[in-house]
């Protein structure tokens, strides 16, 4: 399945998709996602997906990224402008987020260019994400020899 | 007395800890904790506090101590950083009281140790947040 995000920004908030990855739960602004996969063959970080264009774009697991547990990724985020996908759990949920605020400047490591800052939804804290980490993780992937014989064994997914 | 000479002690585990009353914006019931992934190992989470987000710090991590007792209360303190004025919370593994005493110097080697308070035949360490968030954020 493949679904075509719309995301005009109402008077109310900015759209987001809310998603999931293990035991955590993010968000990433509506606006930077252009389309959600379904992720068939199981998935590794550095993979090349053949779009329907015939464009090729690089896979990063939001698992790997974050470092957290290993997930079972079952679906893509493909971002806009990005020329990135990204392997996630699930989608849970589309809402708008009304507030965003900054991350505490207690926060002094790798987070501080993961998130944009913290979201404020129904008396839950969820972390908004930087749509661009995800581009520059599939760089660092790239620079790795080892990462991009992985994605060359397992391009055309 | 001023606020400057009054202290507010509580338990942090087996250790009886103090911060200047001055510092304390809050003693509050534990609140939810939020957590998501991060880098900066002394924070535990955030909490969410009169529409603000507060990050919860590990006092038990920070003071080397073996284990976090449960929290009793979420002590919000306020730190005055060189860039900002920030919130900061930490657990409170018992019931705290509000004294004064005259400060001794420190006996513990802990930076963010600044000294040592006697009150009611117990010792209690006497804590600068902002330094030992500091040395924490430094590890």
């Amino acid at each position: 399945m493949s679904v075509r995000v719309n995301s005009p920004h109402s008077r109310r908030g900015e759209p987001v998709v809310i998603f999931r990855v293990g035991s955590q739960r993010f968000v990433i602004a509506s606006a930077e996602v252009e389309e959600i996969r379904d992720l068939h063959q199981g998935s590794v970080p550095g993979f090349i997906m053949t779009r329907g264009n015939g464009r090729q774009i690089p896979v990063v697991a939001a698992d790997w990224i974050f470092g957290v547990e290993p997930a079972r990724l079952e679906q893509l985020l493909v971002l806009k402008l990005r020329r990135v996908a990204v392997a996630i759990e699930r989608i849970e949920a589309m809402a708008e987020l009304r507030e965003i605020v900054a991350l505490p400047r207690g926060f002094h490591g790798r987070e501080r260019t993961w998130y944009r800052g913290l979201g404020l939804l129904r008396q839950q804290i969820l972390p908004v994400v930087n749509a661009a980490i995800f581009a520059d993780s599939a760089r660092e992937m790239s620079a790795e020899p080892a990462m991009a014989e992985r994605a060359k064994a397992n391009s055309g997914i | 007395m001023t606020d400057a000479e009054k202290f507010v002690v509580f338990p942090a585990g087996e250790l009886n800890c103090a911060v200047p009353a001055a510092s304390v914006a809050e003693l509050v019931l534990p609140q939810e904790v939020f957590s998501f992934p991060h880098t900066s190992r002394e924070i535990l989470g955030v909490i969410l506090r009169r529409g603000r987000v507060v990050p919860l710090y590990d006092l038990a991590g920070l003071l080397n101590l073996p284990e976090s007792a449960p929290a009793y209360y979420h002590l919000i303190a306020v730190r005055q950083t060189a860039e900002a004025t920030e919130l900061a919370a930490i657990p409170v593994s018992g019931e705290c009281d509000l004294i004064s005493a005259d400060v001794l110097p420190a006996k513990s080697p802990l930076p963010g140790v600044v000294g040592e308070l006697i009150w009611d035949s117990r010792s209690y360490e006497l804590l600068d947040l902002d330094k030992l968030i500091a040395a924490g954020s430094r590890q």
